[in-house]
């Protein structure tokens, strides 16, 4: 279905956003579509874990575009504006000492979830109705403060609030706690007064706005609100909280106050679930040293006079259970740094799937670095000097001689002797007579995307004779490299098929330094269409050190090959690129797959023609490709994949140091 | 850039000669003025590290009107017509721009002193701009000049200068952005004192784009504060985030009237990456910032 021409989708907009996220907080949330929340989140609510902001897959309510991106906008200011703002460095200590009437009241530890703000919750009959209203005056404060410190924010978020408004519908009469409840909500979304005045039976609607006015000052913070949501609380309860919500019935209150579209569900038990999985760890950890007491707080709903063992069971056990929930709730914790959405062909309906994948980006790091590039010289001494002859051909070309200039190695004759003949005839002569070798700007950028699935980590066939002269040999006549086992590998003596294209790269690097191209270099796996994995181990950009080393050193293989996402992302990078020649080489042992690469597992063919989309779609941005695989196979899905004239098939694994050069060379002469 | 900083023109690239006849304004945020009044007194070579526009040129220009024209200026130095001489170092920069060369005049030969030279002649103190920028050959003269010696080898003439005992070499580097071909060697570093520049604060960055522009305490502040947040964004294509400079043009412009938020698309948004999307956030983030 094509979406309307205004609406703004969260796939196009995702980096947009991203970035102004990033700039607005000073930190990197990972942006995902509400689509992928599973567990107790309402599927409309925009939310946050402290690293992923939840978003709407689309905003179409406004006519124009810009309106729909302001939407956006604001959801995700007021997500950040509970960092900013600091609704999570509520304390309940602090909270005893400032909020009156708070320090005689105990949590009710067993019905806690934990974390601070819910201890507090917990210390009300009505839990979760403190929770809701305690979550209306800080979803209000944080858009206060929000008005104040982002002026330019104010349209949109007006925008926004008068939606929230209308989809409530015609004011009822405010009766009862609900009604209160819902006169409060409104208050805060900036309804008019004088209406709600009007509609009050209760004759308590005045304090609570003068509730919502106070948690909206410049000088509230999270005490505030909390303050205030007692205060509501005694009001409701005078409303007749017992006869008609009552503890059993709150299910039914919330229902009645729905949420509020752009200001989501803060997430403040979950907030709170990392924090318990981070106490049960550390109680983990501490519980097997003598004399350790374990804190009461890392204990909750947990027998302290259990036997040591029965005691780690049960907090281990905990631990997973808590890591789940937030799993379930937010799909998954990635590790990775950086996360992006990528549309996938679909090629059995000749359509893009849009934002269905989310590639993971993540530095590589190691520290084998120098051992790493000390074998590979040791190996390949002899090759290292061929390929650099090779590439040295290259350079002549790429040195330019600048005539005409005032300073240089060699006088330019022409210019000497025109110089000489003007002073001859009486004239002023021109300085410039000399000339100077310049290296120009190949300006070329390069992108090396090498296949990190499982299948890399076969051992390479027995090549028919050894490629170089190892330097010595173990107690069974088997080589290992540079006097001590290879490091790649100590378990297997074997080398495999990563290893080799690990050593064709670090040949390739140095090559390419010695060209002065600009080059990175990209490792790529995954398992399944939520998590692509892509490594990075050299940025373009960066330059070479010992990081490089380290990172080409660290390449594992991990699982499978979703290589149209990972081509998709490396088209971005070079896109942003200022060079003048574009070229990606994709390095791989077999086709495409993944556990959901289409709709069929055994249907090759989805991933065969997503790669070959994605590989088009890099022609369309000027990026020349070129695929290098192992796979000896190859010849029947190379074909329909790639460009004519684009791939190739190496089978001796031993060569693709050499043939990688070759390819390298072709694609980028000039 | 001071007003009384007359460009010119040269082989040498862009080279400024300094009167300093007023004292340059600048701002203080740490003990970085004591630091250099004492190198100076010692006659210690100084480099100044930091980012683009951050304020490295306009401290050495502060601290070179005290030294040359400020109260308690000894007897020849304040004499001196060009305290400060600025040479904005590129790629095409050789040693024989800042030394000097033989010129054709007519039928003859007319030797001309380069900035160098004449700072270490006159006693002026001598800034290299992003010295890293400059071909290898300079890093020779640098290093007669920056240790006991203090001197200075004229090869086209045959001579060896010792230098004016005011003279002193101030140097600038952006460790940010220079590739590795580009560091600066260790042997060479390795002669100066070092001084860390950086952003200043909201606070100093309100009070310093204010006193620069002319516009109104507020209106700074929004845009120091745009400057703080696009700042965050440093790691996306351009290293350095936004300079002070840029914000004082951007407050520069509103001043003259154009409207802000196409002020700040013009001095910030586009000044500082290519990249359409990243342009497009900066601008989304000055959007919310400014009424």
């Amino acid at each position: 279905m094509e979406a309307a021409s205004h609406s703004v989708n969260l796939v196009e907009a995702q980096r947009l956003l991203s970035l102004f996220a990033q700039g607005i907080s000073g930190r990197y949330f990972h942006l995902q579509p509400l689509g992928t929340l599973r567990g107790e989140f309402r599927p409309d609510a925009p939310t946050n874990d402290g690293r992923t902001l939840f978003l709407p897959d689309a905003v179409e309510e406004f006519a124009e575009p810009r309106q729909n991106l302001g939407f956006y906008k604001v959801a995700v200011m007021h997500q950040l504006g509970f960092f900013e703002f600091e609704t999570w460095a509520f304390d309940l200590a602090e909270a005893r000492r400032r909020v009156p009437g708070l320090a005689s009241r105990e949590p009710e530890r067993w019905r806690a979830q934990p974390g601070e703000l819910e201890m507090f919750f917990a210390c009300f009959q009505e839990q979760r109705l403190v929770r809701r209203l305690f979550g209306v005056l800080e979803d209000h404060r944080v858009d206060s403060g929000l008005a104040r410190a982002y002026p330019g924010l104010q349209q949109d978020l007006s925008r926004a609030m008068a939606l929230a408004l209308e989809r409530r519908g015609a004011l009822p009469s405010i009766e009862g706690a609900a009604g209160l409840l819902e006169a409060l909500v409104r208050c805060t979304l900036r309804a008019g007064l004088e209406t709600l005045r009007a509609a009050d039976a209760t004759g308590l609607v005045e304090t609570l706005i003068d509730s919502a006015r106070r948690a909206g000052e410049p000088q509230a913070d999270v005490y505030t609100s909390a303050e205030q949501a007692i205060r509501c609380l005694e009001l409701l309860r005078t409303a007749g909280i017992e006869e008609t919500l009552g503890v059993l019935m709150l299910d039914e209150v919330e229902g009645s106050v729905d949420f509020v579209d752009f200001r989501g569900d803060a997430p403040l038990d979950l907030a709170q679930l990392r924090l318990r999985i981070e106490t049960t760890q550390h109680a983990l950890e501490t519980l097997g040293e003598a004399g350790t007491v374990i804190s009461p707080d890392s204990l909750q709903g947990i027998n302290e006079d259990e036997p040591p063992e029965e005691l780690t069971t049960a907090l281990q056990r905990r631990m997973d259970s808590d890591r789940g929930m937030l799993r379930r709730a937010f799909g998954g914790v990635s590790r990775a740094e950086r996360s992006f959405l990528y549309d996938e062909w679909n090629y059995h309906e000749r359509g893009y799937l849009r934002g269905w994948c989310r590639l993971h980006e993540e530095r590589l790091k190691g520290e084998d670095g120098p051992a790493f590039l000390e074998s590979v010289h040791h190996r390949h001494a002899a090759l290292l000097s061929r390929v650099r002859r090779q590439f040295q051909h290259i350079k002549p070309e790429s040195t330019e001689r600048v005539r005409k200039v005032s300073d240089g190695e060699e006088i330019d004759l022409d210019r000497a002797v025109e110089a000489r003949s003007d002073i001859r005839a009486g004239l002023a002569p021109s300085e410039r007579v000399y000339m100077r070798r310049d290296r120009a700007r190949r300006e070329v950028a390069a992108a090396f995307l090498v296949d990190l699935s499982a299948s890399v980590r076969e051992p390479v066939p027995e090549p028919e004779d050894e490629p170089e002269k190892p330097l010595d040999g173990d107690s069974e006549g088997r080589p290992f490299w540079g006097g001590r086992p290879s490091l790649m590998d100590r378990d297997e003596q074997r080398r495999r098929v990563l290893d080799i294209q690990k050593e064709a790269l670090a040949l390739m690097v140095q090559a390419l330094e010695a060209l002065g191209d600009e080059y990175g270099i990209y490792g790529f796996s995954g398992e399944s269409r939520e998590n692509v994995e892509f490594y990075v181990a050299k940025e373009l950009g960066d330059r070479l050190g010992v990081q490089v080393w380290n990172a080409i050193s660290a390449m594992r293989s991990h699982r499978y090959t979703r290589m149209g996402t990972a081509i998709r992302h490396t088209i971005r990078k070079l896109e942003r690129q200022d060079a003048r020649r574009k070229v990606m080489l994709v390095i791989s042992d077999g086709y495409p797959q993944d556990i959901d690469y289409g709709p069929d597992r055994d249907d090759r063919q989805y991933g065969i023609h997503d790669t070959a989309q994605a590989l088009r779609e890099a022609e369309l941005a000027h990026i020349q490709t070129f695929c290098v695989t192992i796979d000896r196979a190859g010849h029947d899905y190379l074909r329909t994949m790639c460009p004519e004239g684009r791939y190739l098939i190496i089978d001796e694994v031993e060569s693709l140091p050499v043939e990688l050069g070759k390819v390298y060379r072709r694609l980028t002469r000039s | 850039m001071s007003k009384n900083a007359p460009m010119r023109e040269s082989a040498a690239g862009a080279v400024a000669d300094h009167r300093l006849i007023t004292e340059p304004w600048y701002l203080s945020i740490g003990d970085e003025i004591a630091v250099f009044l004492a190198a100076y007194q010692e006659r210690l070579p100084v480099l100044l590290k930091g980012p683009t526009g951050c304020g490295k040129t306009r401290f050495i220009e502060h601290v070179t009107w005290r030294l040359y024209r400020g109260q308690g200026a000894a007897e020849p130095r304040s004499r001196l017509e060009t305290p400060l001489i600025t040479v904005a170092c590129h790629e095409d920069l050789t040693g024989t721009d800042l030394v000097g060369r033989y010129l054709l005049a007519g039928d003859e030969t007319i030797w001309m002193d380069g900035p160098l030279t004449r700072a270490v002649r006159e006693g002026a103190i001598c800034y290299l701009d992003e010295i890293v920028e400059a071909r290898k050959d300079t890093t020779v003269l640098i290093h007669s000049l920056t240790d006991h010696r203090r001197m200075l080898p004229v090869e086209k003439l045959g001579e060896t200068l010792d230098a004016h005992p005011d003279f002193l070499l101030v140097i600038s580097y952006n460790p940010g952005y220079q590739s590795v071909l580009k560091d600066l060697k260790p042997s060479t570093r390795q002669r100066f004192v070092s001084l860390d520049f950086d952003y200043p604060d909201v606070e100093r960055e309100t009070r310093i784009i204010a006193h620069e522009s002319g516009i109104d305490e507020a209106s700074a502040e929004r845009l120091s504060v745009v400057g703080e947040r696009v700042r965050n964004l440093r790691e996306h294509g351009f290293e350095e985030g936004v300079s002070t400079r840029l914000l004082i043009y951007a407050a520069k412009l509103i001043s003259r009237g154009i409207e802000p938020r196409r002020a700040c698309d013009l001095a910030i948004a586009h000044s500082v990456t290519d990249d359409e999307e990243v342009v497009q956030a900066i601008n989304e983030i000055v959007d919310v910032l400014l009424p």
